[in-house]
Order: structure tokens, then C-alpha cells, then sequence
């Protein structure tokens, strides 16, 4: 008589509608840095397409003085400005033509100041490593924050590839030579990076100072993101209560519904109407906020005893024609033969050997 | 022969006044007076009352007054100083000794009784035979004759509660309150009544009506009574009785129903009846007639029970062992009983043995439970104390693997004393205190608690006027704690208290009409939530929402009249009363706007004890049965009814977490009212009931919440509820059979309940002002309770359930945002999880039946959801590492086994 109660999987009877509704994601960046809006469309629950962008679409911030700032499609879906120029006393919205003819106002918000992030600080428990922000409002105003994050980290494969195949005419190996140097250690040093992907907000509204000390990620011990070097881009925004409200109910209808004491999902209204059909559903909630960011680095040498370990392992290819092995990389010489020709090699997988399986080789701008 | 026996008296002379006495009252006052001992057999005198004034008069004398008029005679023998009072015939006691003896030796030792000698826990079978005689003979009191007293169960001294009395071969009839009392109007004249009391033996009394009077009947229970599910009592109460949709469970009857732990469950047996619905089994509440949870009065002993459940509603609140039975209202509430409105459950404990001391003690595989009664003073005074508690921890493995590391522990104590002052006045005390402690896979840790008590003083003004006075606390607490963050470490607390005093008379004016009346008033006090800091170092700020106060006065008045031997009717009205009081501080929304806090326009302060609002208004309750024959009859019945007082949840079912809260100036009191009709016919000498009932309801301003709506703390909580109007309608099939190796009820229930909100005041609609199903909205139900006795000592029990799966709303789509997928959610209560099917079985098996042995052992030994069947109790969808998934929770999705021990001594 162990866990009487369970959880299945179950498979909707009903798929969603064919067209999609228009969903709008990002913010109004009144501060130094772009402006990002995401147009794409909602999807079946199950819908071969990984994501539907809204391509082709006219898109301008405009304020209440009749200033406009078009915005421009950088990649598919994606509306982007480098940098806006908005005046602190306007009140600005967005608008967004769509490619089938309909027109998307946000409502107009006034330009909430974001207060710099104080700091984020860490603490290691044997499980994890908690990072938590910390901030907080001298003039006790702002009360709701949103935060956004992306985690970048370098890290090595288990073995260095000091040897590579040579092929013959047709592509097959024939043996195996020294790499150089340069395209060993590119082979060898990556990065990788994450974005958050849940909603992060919070609030003081509750405490007797405008004081944010929360958690805002955990990374387990033992993760690939502190094997080497682990760095956070911590974004913050002050919000509206109202666009928390908003976002509190995306994230109870998303991420917290269905335990014995959670809510019922609930309908979400957000503050962008379709100026053709206002029942339409459109599902975002644009605000106009100075970004504040933060960054810092977590060495793997602050967090020992960290235990990161891979699956890898090696296998003994004799270095003759008839004996190579397709589908891994050599690594090292395991025994010379006569002349100082190599005898027996070393491989792996090229998950094991070549980190941009993995990742990326080219060191981010701001990595030390 | 007498002449010499009052000669040689003369020197014992009574004088005294008896009026009206009974035959122990004028036995001792003789002895006393003149040293003789009287002989006589109690069961022929005990119903006769005597009158005498004498001064200085021989007992001779003194006894032909008293027995003037009467079939009564006495024989005095002055040798002995003994006197033989008899009925009909006289002893003769000069004759001559050998033919005297032996008849002389069997009144003495057979018939004759020393008086006052009732030790006797058996009835003598001759009992039915007798005749009674009730009140004064020769009396000439006009009009008709009412005749009361109180039905007792012969071995514990215990009252049979709902027993009927009635006149053979007519529709005269009444019913035992709570307290086994019943008073009866007759015809002068001579009389056959038939008492038939739920678990007991029937009997019969044949009485002989002179004029007012008292006769108290003892009754057998049945030892073994495994045959009977709902014994005889109601054998002709569906179709006779003119209150509808009312349903009576004894103990007996719950006990048969499997349960999911083995231990019998009150709540769980109630979901068995018709028109009864649960959201889940991981829920608190139940649904009578598409009612919401709240919508049901829970009385236990007249407590008001705020959280009847422990652990998340996997248990009932109520010891069994303590139960004597269980009525559920659902349709014609009577009038005393009012500000709910969907049911009454009305649980009545039982009464500690008068007689005996003895207990009961059970082992299930979770819990264990003692019970321990026993007179205080003997006939008079008894107690029952009963306690339940959990073996913590295992109860836990129970959840889903998601609350692996969760704690809880519950606890139940009642304890109920009943004293009877004289043969007038009678005071009942019962005390009620439950507690939950959970923690939930987190640092954050539950509890729950209900605390009450009430004394009841039953006095018996006269034959025709008896009243029940209550007064009596009730309160419901909850706090949930979190310690781990240190600088959000919180406390937070919710309490709801009331204080009650009720009036309940009831004249029985004539021998058709009875008529109850009586007030009501509870004062309300309410904190919506406490918030504070759990820790020195916790940044939290204290934040308190402003209590609430309220009073709800009623007073009702109703009639059961019995038109005619085919039609009765109960007609009843009841006026309620509520305000709300300061202090307080109100929150003024402009007119026609929707309440949110833009639109406050004023915030006004209330002083103490000020009334800030009044909400009032009528309730109407009526009844009418006609009863074509004996066994077919068709019934009736409209109510309406006022609740002050709602649950606020965005659950579906009643969490522990979910807040009351009491009408005030921005939220309306709840109305609603059914109309309710229904045929009732039973079969093969009223062995199987069968009955169709069918039902209309309206519901005005019930609330529910608006999207994303914040219900803890909330400062201004009517900003994020709606009023919605509500409309149900079902129709109810049963047949039910009572006696007979095999027993049990099939029901069968159609039923809707929606819901409107289309104020476009509000602010936001719901599904743009459709009607939509509410969550609790399960239309088909089939439910299967049934018993098959093999022998005494073994029977089994199967029920099986079927309901349509209740509406939830469902992800309809996906999108991105913010680094997620997320789900996209249809209409309110759009769509509907999975059917609900399930199986029980248990079988019962009971030690010997020796009455004299110390213990009487039985288990109970069976399977919950013996199909293993994962009825979903929620659908959800999650964003999962960027991917939503669809899960459904099941609470027991496998077979459970279960075993329970019980033991009586």
C-alpha cells in the first residue's frame, strides 16, 4: 500500500481553434537598451508547429503627444528599436497592424521608474546553489517588480582531442593524425545560455519597506552550469499592479493549477484590444518601464565540493585502416609502435570530445 | 370480612390528600402513615392516577375513595400488616388456606411485584396485551385527550428518537423528538397505538382514555438486527410523512456502507442518497439539489459544524460510536431550521447509558477511537465521552507523490451529558472539539480547528405545551505558518465565532393540529484574516483585516395540520432578520460602477454596536401530502430560504484555507427557493419503497468569484466576487428495500444547476452572461447501497456509484510568453473530466451473540474501489521546461484495502 493517489497523463478531447489568437509579449523599454516585442499566435495543444510568429506586421510605439517610434522586424515575429527616446511625463501604447488587415492598440501607460537592482547574492546548500535578487525602493513606490534572466556558463568537454582522422578520396578514415592546436581548444572551451521561462514577479506590497529579498533560480549540484564558470544577466522592471495581477494569473493558470488546493483557472484579460472586434481575445499586457540589469559570475571553485560528472567514456581503436571506428572522435594515443607511429588511440562520442555539440565557441562579449 | 378488617384498623388512621397521583405516590404515603406493606403488580397501575382526601379515616377507608369509580380492589391483612391491591378481581384472603395457597403463592411470587421493582430488562410479552389506563376515570374532561410521554429504549434508559406512535387503523399518528417524547391526541375511549422506533422491536400499547395523561413506553431493541437496514419506523414513513426530501439514516445503516478506511463515515454514507453529490473524494463539502457546499447546515447535536471533515475531507468530523442517526433535509426544511439554503444535516449523538457503564473502542488501519458512557446517577445523570485520533504519519503516502513530505495529524473529542431534573425539566450539554495539523510538502504548515458547546433545557409546561431552550457557542479556526524564508516568515489566521440562543415550543393544540413557534438569534463574529510576522527577523508587516460582526434574529411559527385521514399539510413561516454591525469601516462604491477600488467614493466609520445594515425578509415553508390508499401517496412542497453567511473559494471543493464571510452592505444575503413535488408507492406490504421526486430551484446573488480573484487578506474582498443567479432542476428516483436478507437502495438522480452573471455593473462577465454550469454541476447518478445477510454473524456490503464528471474549465490552446509555454483556457466550466465510477465491498463479521459476554467483538474487512478504477478528481495542464502537459489527479486510484476492529464492553 504505497501512493494510492497518482498523476496520469491525459490527452485533451478537444483541439483549439484553427486561426490563433494574437499574443503579445514583451515591454516598452523607457531606459538605456532595445525595445522587444514578440508577436505570435496561439497554437493547438497539439500542433506540429513550435511556435507560430506573426510575420509581417507594422508595429509603433506612440505617445499620447502624437509621437510615433516604429519599430522594426528584426528576425520572424520579433519587433525590435534599439534604443526609444521617451519623454518621463508621456504616456505611450502600442500599435500593431497585423498582415490580415486588423489593428491592436495596448492601453496607454505612464513610464514607471525601475530602481537599481541591489545586488544577487547566493548561498550553497548541499543540494543546490539559490540565487536570490535583492532590491529595493528608497522612496517606497515602485512595490511590484517583473525580473528576466539569462544564465550563460562555460564549460569543457571530459577529454581534448589531440588527434583527428584523415579521410581518403571516398570519405572513409585511414588513420589518424595530431590536431592543432587552435582547433583542439576550440573543440574544447563552449558556452551555452538559457533564458527564464517562468513569470518572475514579486512584490512588497506586504512588507513595512519597499524590500525585495527573493529566490529567483536554482541550479542543482553537480549541474554543467557551474563545471566552469556560471554567469547571470538579471533584467528588472517595476510594473503596474495591474500587469502584475495579470501576470499572477498566467502564472496560476500555467504553473500552479490542479493540486488539491490550487485555484480554478481563470479567464485572462490583459490590456490590448483589437480596435475591429474588441471580444477578441488578445493575450499580453504592454507596459511602458525602465529595464535595470544586473550581471554576475559564480566560479566553480566558490561552489566546491560540486561533483559534476558525465556519462563519458573511451573506447581502444588500433590505429589500421580496418579497425576505425565511424561516429566518434579520437582523443589521445594510448600506445606508440614503431617510428613513433601510433599504434593504439583513444576515442569517444563527439558529445564527450567537441563541446559545440553543446554549445557555442565564441566567448560572449562579457565573459572575463 | 371488610367490616372486620376495617374494625381492627382502628388504630391506624390516615389522613392525607392525593390528587391526582399515581400508585407509588399513594402506596408510600399509606405505608408511612400506617406501617402495612402493599403488594400489588406496577404494569397494571402504572398509568392510573387517584384521588383521595381523608383526615383521620381508616386505610380501609382511605382505599375504597381512592379506588372509587375504578375496577381497582384491595385486601387487607392486618395479621401480616400487608395489603394486596389488584385489578378486576379481589382476594379473598379468609378463605379457607388449602384452597388459598396455591393461588396466594403464584400472585406472590409470579404475577405480584414488589413495588418499585422494575429490574427486569426484558419486557414481559403480556405488556402488549394490557390494558392502560390513562388518566382519571369517570374524569369528565371535554374535548379530546392528549396523552404523552417519552419513549425510552428499556436497557440503556436512552430515548427513541423518531419513534412513531400512532392509532391502529387510522392516520392518527405523531413522532419522539430528539428526546424520545411524544404526545399524542385520542379520542376518549379505548385505543389501540402501535410504536415503532428505528433499530427496536415494534410494540403495541393498548390504552383506555379517560382524561390527560402520561404513559411512557419502554422498548426492546433488537440484539440482532442485521436484517434491517432502516428498520420498521419508516416502514410507512415515505409515503405518510408530509415533509419531502427528507432522509433518515440510523447509525446502522451508515455502518453498512463501505468506507474508504473501514471506519463507518457519515458524510461518506450521506453521498449515498439521492440528490446528494460530492466534487471529489478529496473534498469537504457535498451538494444537496445543486447547492453549493456552504449552502448546507451542518448540526451536530444543534452545533453549527463550519468544517465537518479532517484531512482534506477523507474523513468525517463525527466520531460514529457517538452517532445515533442522521437526518438530511433536502427539500422541506422545517422552520425552525433556516439561514442555509440547501439542506439540513441534522446530527443527533447518542445518549450515555443511563443504567450501565460500557464503551466501545475501535482499530482501523489509520485511526482508533474510545468511547466511554455511563450514569453519573443512575437514572437520572449519564455521560458518553468519546475520543478519535490518527496514527500520523502512514495516513500520508496516501496523497500524490507530489506531497511526499507532508505531515498531519487529526483529533476529534465529544462529550455529551444529559440530565433529567424531574419529569418536567431535563438539561443536555454537549461539547465538541476537532483538530487538523497538516503540512503539505512544504515549509508551510495547516491547522484547522471547531470548538463548541451548548446546553439544552427541555421543559415540559403541560401536556400540550413543551419547549426547548438552547444557548451555545460554535467556532471554526484556521492558521497556516511559514517559517523558512526568514524575511517572509508569516503567520496567518482566519476565525469565525457565534453565539446562539434558540426558543423552539411546540403546542399540540388538537388532535389535528400541532403547532411549533419559537425564535432564534446568533451573533456573529468574524476575522477575516490576521497576517504577521513568524519570526524576529521577518520583515513582515502585521496586516489585519477589520473583524466583522453581525446578529441574525428569526422567529417562526408553524402548523402540521391533518385535514383529513388523506391530507395533511405543514405550513410554516419563518422571518428572519439580520444586521450587520460596527465597528467597521465601509467601503462606499459608486452607483452603477463596478466595485473595484477605483470607484471607492468614500470609506465610512462605524462605532461599535451600530447597525451599519439591515437585510430582512419572510421565508415561507409548505407541505401538503394526500394519501390516496395506504400505501400511494402524492406530496408537495414549495420553501424558500435566506442565508447571510458565504464561503468565498476559487476551489472547487472546500478547502481548509476558504473564508466565510457574513453580508454586509456591498454583499447581498444569498435567496433561493424550490419548488419540489413527488409520488411516493410502496410495495409487498411496504417491504419496498419506491418514490420519484422532482424539483425547481432558483437561486438569487449566489457568489462567485471574479478571474485572478484574491480572496486572502483582501481589504475589500466584494471587489473580487460577483453575484450570480442560479437555477437547478432534477428529478430523483428510489426504490429502497428495507427488510429481508437482502437489503439496500438503487437511486437514480438527473440534475442541472447554472449559473448567470450578466449585471453589467459588475464589471466583467462570465462567458459573456451565459449560463454556465457551476462547478459542481454532475447531471446523471446512479448510487447502489446494498447488504446481504448470510447469517447473523456475516454480511456483506457492496455500493457502487456512478456520476457524470463535474464541468472544468480547459486549456483550449498554447502560446509563449515569457520564455514559456502557457496555456490558453477555455470558457468557464466548459467542458467536463472523465466519468466517476466506483465499487465497494466489506464484509461484516460479527463475534457471538451471548448478550452476558464482557466483550462483543466484530470487524469489518473489505476493498474501496474495487475496480481500481483512477477516477480523475482534477484535469490540470502545466508548463513543463517550456511544454505544457495535461495531468489527471486521481485520490485512490487503485483497490484499498481495509480492515477495522471493533469492540464493545
Amino acid at each position: 500500500m504505497t501512493a494510492t493517489g497518482c498523476k496520469q497523463r491525459y490527452d485533451l478531447p478537444y483541439s483549439g481553434p484553427s486561426t490563433g489568437y494574437l499574443v503579445v509579449d514583451g515591454k516598452i523599454n523607457s531606459g538605456q537598451g532595445p525595445t522587444n516585442i514578440h508577436l505570435t499566435r496561439t497554437l493547438a495543444l497539439v500542433d506540429s508547429v513550435f511556435t507560430r510568429n506573426e510575420h509581417n506586421a507594422a508595429v509603433w510605439v506612440e505617445g499620447d503627444n502624437n509621437t510615433q517610434f516604429p519599430l522594426n522586424e528584426i528576425s520572424e515575429g520579433l519587433y525590435n528599436s534599439p534604443q526609444l527616446n521617451l519623454q518621463a511625463n508621456v504616456k505611450y501604447r502600442l500599435r500593431i497592424h497585423t498582415r490580415d488587415g486588423k489593428t491592436y492598440f495596448s492601453a496607454f501607460t505612464t513610464n514607471k521608474k525601475t530602481p537599481d537592482i541591489d545586488g544577487i547574492s547566493w548561498e550553497k546548500s548541499p543540494d543546490y546553489v539559490q540565487l536570490f535578487i535583492n532590491t529595493h525602493d528608497a522612496t517606497d513606490n515602485t512595490h511590484y517588480y517583473q525580473w528576466e534572466y539569462v544564465e550563460t556558463w562555460e564549460f569543457h568537454p571530459p577529454y581534448l582531442s589531440y588527434l583527428k582522422y584523415v579521410f581518403d578520396p571516398q570519405g572513409d578514415p585511414v588513420g589518424v593524425v595530431d590536431r592543432d592546436y587552435d582547433e583542439m581548444m576550440k573543440m574544447y572551451t563552449c558556452w551555452q545560455n538559457e533564458t527564464s521561462s517562468d513569470i518572475l514577479i514579486g512584490s512588497s506590497i506586504k512588507l513595512s519597506r519597499d524590500t525585495i529579498h527573493l529566490p529567483i533560480t536554482a541550479i542543482a549540484t553537480g549541474s554543467w552550469k557551474i563545471s566552469e564558470k556560471y554567469s547571470i544577466l538579471v533584467k528588472q522592471h517595476a510594473i503596474s499592479v495591474d500587469a502584475y495581477e495579470f501576470l499572477q494569473r498566467m502564472k496560476k493558470n500555467s504553473e500552479q493549477v490542479g493540486g488539491l488546493f490550487d485555484a480554478q483557472p481563470s479567464e485572462l484579460v490583459g490590456n490590448i484590444q483589437c480596435a475591429d472586434n474588441p471580444t477578441e481575445i488578445v493575450i499580453g499586457f504592454v507596459e511602458v518601464s525602465e529595464e535595470k540589469e544586473k550581471r554576475i559570475f559564480i566560479d566553480h571553485r566558490d561552489v566546491l565540493p560540486w561533483r559534476y560528472t558525465t556519462d563519458c567514456d573511451q573506447i581502444t581503436i588500433r590505429n589500421q585502416r580496418d579497425s576505425l571506428v565511424l561516429g566518434v572522435i579520437p582523443t589521445t594515443v594510448k600506445e606508440y609502435g614503431a617510428f613513433n607511429s601510433i599504434k593504439y588511440f583513444y576515442a569517444s562520442t563527439p558529445v564527450c570530445v567537441d563541446c559545440t555539440t553543446r554549445g557555442f565557441n565564441t566567448k560572449p562579449s562579457f565573459w572575463p | 370480612m371488610c367490616l372486620q378488617a376495617a374494625a381492627q384498623d382502628q388504630r391506624k388512621l390516615v389522613t392525607a390528600n392525593f390528587s391526582n397521583v399515581d400508585i407509588t405516590v399513594l402506596t408510600r404515603e399509606l405505608e408511612q402513615q400506617t406501617g402495612y406493606y402493599f403488594f400489588y403488580d406496577l404494569v397494571q397501575f402504572d398509568s392510573a392516577r387517584f384521588n383521595a382526601s381523608v383526615t383521620n379515616e381508616t386505610l380501609h377507608k382511605t382505599l375504597e375513595i381512592a379506588f372509587a369509580n375504578t375496577d381497582f380492589r384491595f385486601a387487607i391483612l392486618d395479621d401480616q400488616k400487608q395489603v394486596f391491591l389488584t385489578k378486576g378481581v379481589e382476594i379473598k384472603p379468609d378463605l379457607p388456606a388449602g384452597f388459598f395457597a396455591g393461588a396466594a403463592k403464584d400472585t406472590a411470587q409470579g404475577g405480584v411485584l414488589d413495588f418499585g421493582d422494575r429490574k427486569a430488562a426484558r419486557l414481559d410479552a403480556s405488556i402488549e396485551s394490557k390494558l392502560f389506563d390513562i388518566g382519571v376515570k369517570g374524569s369528565t374532561t371535554p374535548g379530546a385527550i392528549t396523552v404523552v410521554g417519552y419513549v425510552r429504549n428499556i436497557k440503556s434508559g436512552e430515548p427513541v428518537v423518531g419513534a412513531t406512535v400512532y392509532q391502529v387503523n387510522t392516520s392518527n399518528g405523531t413522532s419522539t423528538d430528539q428526546y424520545g417524547y411524544y404526545s399524542i391526541v385520542l379520542p376518549r375511549g379505548r385505543h389501540t397505538l402501535i410504536v415503532q422506533g428505528i433499530g427496536m422491536t415494534d410494540t403495541r400499547r393498548q390504552v383506555m382514555v379517560y382524561s390527560n395523561g402520561k404513559l411512557d413506553i419502554d422498548m426492546t431493541e433488537r440484539v440482532i438486527s442485521l436484517r434491517e437496514v432502516i428498520v420498521s419506523a419508516q416502514k410507512r414513513a415515505n409515503v405518510r410523512n408530509v415533509s419531502m426530501g427528507t432522509e433518515r439514516l440510523t447509525m446502522r445503516a451508515i455502518k453498512q456502507v463501505p468506507s474508504v478506511f473501514g471506519e463507518a463515515d457519515i458524510l461518506k454514507a450521506v453521498l449515498t442518497l439521492p440528490g446528494v453529490k460530492t466534487v471529489g473524494e478529496a473534498s469537504t463539502g457535498f451538494n444537496v439539489r445543486g447547492g453549493s457546499a456552504d449552502q448546507n447546515l451542518i448540526l451536530f447535536n444543534d452545533l453549527t459544524i463550519y468544517n465537518p471533515t479532517h484531512f482534506f475531507g477523507f474523513f468525517s468530523a463525527f466520531n460514529p460510536d457517538l452517532v445515533k442517526e442522521v437526518e438530511l433535509y433536502k427539500s422541506s426544511i422545517p422552520s425552525k431550521f433556516g439561514g442555509r439554503l440547501s439542506s439540513v444535516l441534522d446530527i443527533s449523538s447518542r445518549e450515555g447509558n443511563k443504567k450501565n457503564f460500557a464503551g466501545t473502542a475501535g482499530v482501523g488501519i489509520l485511526t482508533s477511537r474510545f468511547n466511554i458512557e455511563g450514569p453519573i446517577k443512575k437514572d437520572k445523570t449519564s455521560f458518553i465521552l468519546g475520543g478519535r485520533t490518527t496514527y500520523a504519519r502512514w495516513l500520508l503516502n496516501l496523497l500524490p507523490d507530489e506531497y511526499e513530505h507532508s505531515k498531519a495529524s487529526f483529533y476529534d473529542v465529544n462529550l455529551i451529558i444529559s440530565h433529567q431534573v424531574n419529569n418536567k425539566n431535563s438539561l443536555y450539554f454537549t461539547g465538541y472539539l476537532s483538530g487538523d495539523r497538516f503540512n503539505l510538502n512544504s515549509d508551510t504548515a495547516y491547522g484547522y480547528n471547531n470548538s463548541n458547546a451548548s446546553v439544552k433545557w427541555k421543559h415540559i409546561f403541560n401536556n400540550k405545551l413543551t419547549a426547548i431552550f438552547t444557548g451555545g457557542f460554535d467556532r471554526y479556526n484556521y492558521n497556516i505558518k511559514s517559517d523558512k524564508n526568514k524575511v517572509n516568515a508569516y503567520k496567518l489566521g482566519f476565525d469565525i465565532s457565534q453565539y446562539n440562543f434558540k426558543a423552539d415550543l411546540t403546542h399540540y393544540a388538537s388532535a389535528v393540529h400541532t403547532v411549533d413557534f419559537g425564535l432564534s438569534t446568533i451573533r456573529y463574529k468574524l476575522n477575516p484574516g490576521t497576517f504577521g510576522p513568524a519570526d524576529d527577523e521577518s520583515l513582515i508587516v502585521d496586516d489585519v483585516v477589520e473583524s466583522e460582526q453581525a446578529q441574525e434574529t428569526a422567529v417562526y411559527l408553524s402548523d402540521r395540520w391533518t385535514v383529513n385521514n388523506n391530507l395533511s399539510l405543514h405550513t410554516g413561516i419563518r422571518y428572519s432578520m439580520y444586521n450587520y454591525l460596527g465597528p467597521k469601516n465601509v467601503n462606499q462604491y459608486a452607483p452603477n460602477l463596478p466595485k473595484t477600488v477605483d470607484n471607492i467614493q468614500d470609506t465610512r466609520n462605524y462605532n461599535g454596536g451600530k447597525v451599519i445594515h439591515t437585510y430582512h425578509g419572510p421565508e415561507f415553508r409548505l407541505s401538503a401530502r394526500y394519501l390516496i390508499t395506504g400505501d400511494l401517496s402524492l406530496k408537495a412542497g414549495f420553501n424558500s430560504l435566506r442565508q447571510y453567511i458565504h464561503v468565498l473559494s476559487n476551489t472547487t471543493a472546500i478547502s481548509p484555507t476558504d473564508i466565510w464571510k457574513l453580508s454586509d452592505p456591498n454583499i447581498r444575503p444569498q435567496f433561493g427557493y424550490q419548488v419540489s413535488f413527488g409520488i411516493y408507492k410502496n410495495w409487498k406490504n411496504n417491504s419496498i419503497e419506491t418514490s420519484v421526486e422532482v424539483y425547481g430551484k432558483r437561486i438569487r446573488d449566489y457568489l462567485d468569484y471574479k478571474s485572478g480573484a484574491v480572496l486572502v487578506l483582501n481589504h475589500h474582498i466584494e471587489t473580487d466576487v460577483i453575484n450570480t443567479q442560479g437555477k437547478a432542476y432534477g428529478v430523483e428516483f428510489m426504490v429502497k428495500k428495507q427488510n429481508g436478507k437482502l437489503n439496500g437502495w438503487v437511486s437514480y438522480t438527473y440534475s442541472r444547476i447554472l449559473l448567470k452573471m450578466d449585471d453589467p455593473n459588475a464589471g466583467e462577465l462570465i462567458n459573456r452572461g451565459d449560463y454556465y454550469p457551476a462547478a459542481y454541476d454532475k447531471p446523471h447518478d446512479v448510487t447502489m447501497a446494498g447488504n446481504y445477510r448470510f447469517s447473523h454473524r456475516f454480511s456483506i456490503s457492496i455500493n457502487a456509484t456512478y456520476s457524470t464528471g463535474r464541468p472544468i474549465t480547459l486549456p483550449i490552446g498554447r502560446y509563449y510568453y515569457g520564455g514559456s509555454y502557457r496555456a490558453l483556457y477555455s470558457d468557464r466550466n466548459a467542458y467536463r473530466i472523465p466519468d466517476y465510477f466506483r465499487t465497494d465491498f466489506a464484509m461484516n463479521i460479527e463475534g457471538n451473540h451471548k448478550v452476558h459476554q464482557k466483550f462483543h467483538n466484530s470487524f469489518t474487512i473489505g476493498f474501496y474501489n474495487l475496480t481500481g478504477r483512477k477516477n480523475p478528481y482534477s484535469v490540470y495542464f502545466v508548463s513543463e521546461g517550456g511544454v505544457v502537459n495535461g495531468y489527471k489527479l486521481s485520490i485512490f486510484g487503485h483497490i484499498i484495502p481495509f480492515v477495522n476492529y471493533n469492540v464493545r464492553f
